[in-house]
């Protein structure tokens, strides 16, 4: 259940006072409607920017005690906490190469391709009862189709710079991201059989009351499928031959210099945080808690879980070796699609037999 | 059939094993000397930067005997003798060692027959240039 | 060779189209040094390979024709740089046998333990490059926290951390300080630790074996044709170890075994050199035991001068046959020095062993040949 000491107060409230003013003013309804979404859209920028920030520093803390070591200790004071802003402002200031014979205009507009679609994919996600950018009736099957975008923008990067080695990881990255969606529907598939809709506020509350569980107790293969599919598709260890050090120095990424590779780097890890964030709200239940968590706003409750997601993300990244490009479309055709349609057929058999 | 199943199952524990044992260094206390704050502690046979040693009575016990030269196997210790006509003794008027060549191997240390030249510990040499790797007697000489 | 040499649009691959020119050169991540591999690849896969190294090559033998032995010990220090200890024992050896003495027991027993210490130094490495090849960066940071035991022991004896400059003809330089007894051998006990983690982090991982189980066959026949040594031949099936077979220096006091395992893939190298780890530890405990005071230098003029005549010492370094072939003249240079290193013969196999394979798996059966640029190029 929702607390109500939300965020959701807060929106609501600063609803209600626009449209009285615009109403006031005499206007039309629409302007209402687009200055709240304006001012929700800039919101949301900026808590993906700080987040992706702050998750690029834990991501390099968390590695390094895993490797006993310290890390950013430096930047900023206090466990070098503004390192990726240091970082950041030093790409701002790099010079921007573009390679003599490579497409100029498809590699300047490659870092956007990759950038945009992945912040689009934040509109539909619920972070309290009413705090959302739009409640879609196909909710989860646009962020699945905004992420099939950025293939196209890895295809375009390794292209445009006129390397063989780029244009190799730029090819095996769509490969690879092409077949590991399929997998990432099917998982989410069996949900949406036993909840009815496509609409993520009804997988909350599918899960948030008394006598319901969260999704990871009762479809756990689901949710294992979900996260190694989840994985290939950002492209992370164990499933990143794309940017791996094998012969491609770093795949797509080589010719991108200054902001543009800022881009492809803050992708990523928007990507990871958007991934980790569905995972959040369709198997471990959202913003929703226990009625003895109520006091905590909802949208805590949610980035808890979703930082307990990235950090076995991580976790899985800084342990694995990685799998040869071979041996990773093999393991996604043969083993995963397979597993995908065992697990419908269960959750099927499951919903007409025991009516679960 | 069974053995398929088996095979993955021992699988997919080697990788929870794998990760148990990265979560288990998560949580130890890492290694890391966090150079320029804390310094590590050096042994006291490091071979660092030479120094010649002077007498109690301040004076220099080296006299040119040019071994050190001779043994150092890049040629970075070049020297000047002289006979002191005062008390007939050879000493040393330019004694230069060039830092940027001297590959800290200790064989000049360990030929000297008089045990004049020895190693300290410091081990940041820094300079803007190749001269000011190159050091003389004024910088070398220890009283 | 340069792609402009081979002319790549002669070498069809079997459909008869063209074939494209791969260039792991010399600046890369992944080769171990400054090591050039041109591969002719066809789609994936690897049709030809071929090594051209020679980038590190600074001349050491030519320079240890104007050095005296002495200085050529200290300038041993930098063929192969990671088992610096090997190298000296080498040299040392080869002096002693021109002159006709022997070091000290006690000598003898502290030059043993350096250099089977220096063997485990030489394996963590292996591992912690090999496991970061194939991915798993975390094994590198773990292989360098291990060195750091064992690096500080020697900071402790020799007085610096990589080039030791350690052992002099006719023994050893100077004794070793009272505490190292006891630190090795707690060294000893935590190192066993660590190995069990080792297994479970990396040996045991599915998909490590996944990348190295079957990759880079070396067969026996091709062994004994190219006359490699080490690890490598010891992975294939052929027990051959000049510590027990051609024994040198008071070797033959020690019990130890000689791992051997019949594979010959990239997995069983890996193996055999963590085996090899293990027996090295065991040589080091007894070799403890039995230390008992006495000399550490034999008696040896102070300007070596050895009678005229040539020498040739046959050691096992933790990469292969190291062995050294010395001609003196009577003075106090040698006439000649020759190094015969294990990583440039062990490198004539890349060819044969990444024919028909991946391009990922290069870096895997090169890692796994375990080669120093230093020692290469010389």
């Amino acid at each position: 259940m929702s607390s109500q000491y939300g965020l959701e107060t807060l929106w609501l409230w600063l609803i209600n006072l626009i449209e009285k003013f615009i109403t006031w003013l005499g206007l039309p309804y629409i302007f209402s409607y687009t200055i709240e979404k304006i001012i929700f859209g800039v919101a949301l920028l900026a808590f993906i920017s700080v987040s992706v920030l702050y998750l690029i520093w834990l991501e390099r803390k968390v590695s390094a005690h895993m490797q006993s070591r310290l890390g950013p200790m430096h930047v900023g004071g206090w466990r070098g906490w503004a390192q990726t802003i240091a970082d950041m402002v030093k790409l701002l200031f790099k010079e921007d190469i573009i390679p003599a014979k490579a497409d100029k205009w498809v590699h300047r507009i490659a870092p956007i391709v990759v950038f945009v679609p992945s912040l689009m994919a934040f509109l539909v996600i619920p972070f309290e009862k009413n705090l959302l950018g739009q409640d879609l009736n196909a909710g989860i099957l646009l962020i699945f189709a905004f992420s099939s975008i950025a293939v196209l923008a890895i295809i375009m990067g390794g292209w445009a710079s006129n390397n063989k080695y780029t244009l190799l990881g730029g090819i095996r990255s769509a490969a690879q991201m092409i077949s590991y969606e399929i997998p990432l529907v099917l998982s989410i598939l069996s949900i949406v059989m036993v909840v009815g809709s496509l609409k993520l506020n009804d997988m909350v509350a599918a899960q948030s009351g008394d006598g319901k569980f969260w999704f990871v107790f009762t479809q756990p293969l689901a949710f294992i499928l979900y996260l190694i599919a989840a994985t290939a598709e950002t492209n992370r260890t164990p499933f990143d031959i794309p940017e791996a050090e094998s012969e491609l120095v770093s795949g797509y990424n080589t010719e991108y210099s200054g902001l543009k590779y800022g881009f492809y780097m803050l992708s990523e890890f928007t990507n990871m945080l958007i991934v980790s964030m569905i995972a959040a709200t369709v198997f471990l239940g959202g913003w929703s808690a226990p009625s003895w968590l109520s006091m905590v706003p909802g949208f805590v409750i949610l980035m808890v879980k979703t930082y307990f997601i990235v950090f076995i993300l991580m976790w899985i990244r800084w342990t694995f070796p990685r799998l040869r490009v071979d041996r990773l479309m093999d393991f996604g055709w043969k083993i995963l699609i397979p597993l995908a349609f065992l697990n419908i057929f269960i959750i099927g058999l499951r919903m007409v037999v025991f009516k679960w | 059939m069974v053995n398929y199943i088996k095979k993955i199952i021992k699988g997919a524990w080697s990788l929870i094993a794998g990760m148990g044992v990265t979560l288990k260094y998560y949580f130890t206390k890492p290694v890391t000397v966090q150079y320029p704050y804390e310094r590590r502690e050096i042994a006291p046979v490091w071979r660092g930067t030479l120094r010649q040693l002077c007498d109690v009575s301040g004076t220099e016990i080296c006299d040119g005997c040019q071994i050190c030269a001779r043994i150092c196997p890049v040629q970075c210790i070049t020297m000047e003798a002289y006979k002191d006509p005062a008390d007939n003794k050879r000493k040393t008027s330019s004694y230069i060692v060039d830092f940027g060549r001297c590959m800290f191997c200790g064989l000049c240390v360990e030929s000297c027959p008089k045990k004049c030249l020895v190693h300290t510990t410091e081990y940041e040499l820094v300079s803007y240039d190749r001269t000011g790797m190159v050091l003389g007697k004024d910088k070398l000489v220890r009283k | 060779m340069t792609e402009n040499q081979i002319n790549t649009t002669k070498i069809l691959d079997k459909d008869g189209f063209e074939t494209m020119y791969l260039n792991m050169g010399p600046q890369h991540p992944s080769t171990h040094g400054v090591l050039r591999l041109g591969l002719v690849l066809d789609g994936e896969v690897i049709l030809k390979a071929e090594p051209d190294i020679g980038y590190l090559h600074r001349g050491m033998e030519k320079l240890a024709e104007k050095r005296t032995y002495q200085a050529n010990i200290a300038m041993s220090d930098r063929y192969d740089y990671v088992c610096s200890m090997n190298n000296n024992f080498a040299v040392a050896l080869a002096v002693e046998k021109l002159l006709g003495v022997e070091a000290p027991k006690r000598a003898q027993y502290i030059r043993i333990i350096m250099a089977e210490l220096n063997r485990v130094v030489n394996h963590m490495l292996f591992f912690g490059f090999f496991a970061m090849d194939v991915g798993a960066t975390t094994a590198l940071m773990f292989g360098f926290r291990e060195r750091e035991p064992v690096i500080e022991l020697f900071e402790s004896v020799s007085g610096a951390r990589l080039t030791y400059n350690y052992f002099r003809v006719g023994g050893v330089s100077r004794d070793l300080p009272s505490d190292f007894v006891e630190k090795t051998k707690v060294f000893i006990k935590f190192m066993r630790a660590k190995l069990k983690d080792y297994d479970t982090l990396v040996t045991d991982n599915v998909i490590f074996r996944d990348r190295t189980v079957g990759i880079g066959k070396i067969s026996k026949e091709d062994c004994l044709a190219y006359s490699l040594s080490g690890p490598i031949v010891r992975a294939s099936g052929i027990k051959y170890d000049i510590r027990k077979d051609d024994t040198y220096s008071l070797y033959n006091e020690f019990d130890f075994e000689v791992p051997v395992l019949q594979g010959g893939d990239c997995f069983d190298r890996y193996m055999l050199r963590m085996l090899e780890l293990r027996e090295s530890l065991k040589i080091v405990e007894q070799a403890l035991e039995k230390l008992e005071p006495g000399e550490i230098m034999a008696k040896v003029p102070k300007v070596i001068k050895p009678p005229a005549g040539e020498a040739y010492v046959r050691t096992e370094s933790p990469k292969g046959e190291l062995s050294l072939y010395l001609v003196s003249d009577g003075s106090a240079n040698p006439y000649r020095l020759h190094l015969r290193a294990p990583a440039f013969i062990n490198l004539q196999i890349l060819q044969k062993a990444l024919a028909g394979f991946k391009v990922a798996d290069v870096i895997a059966i090169l890692g796994s040949i375990d080669i120093v640029l230093g020692e290469v190029d010389r």
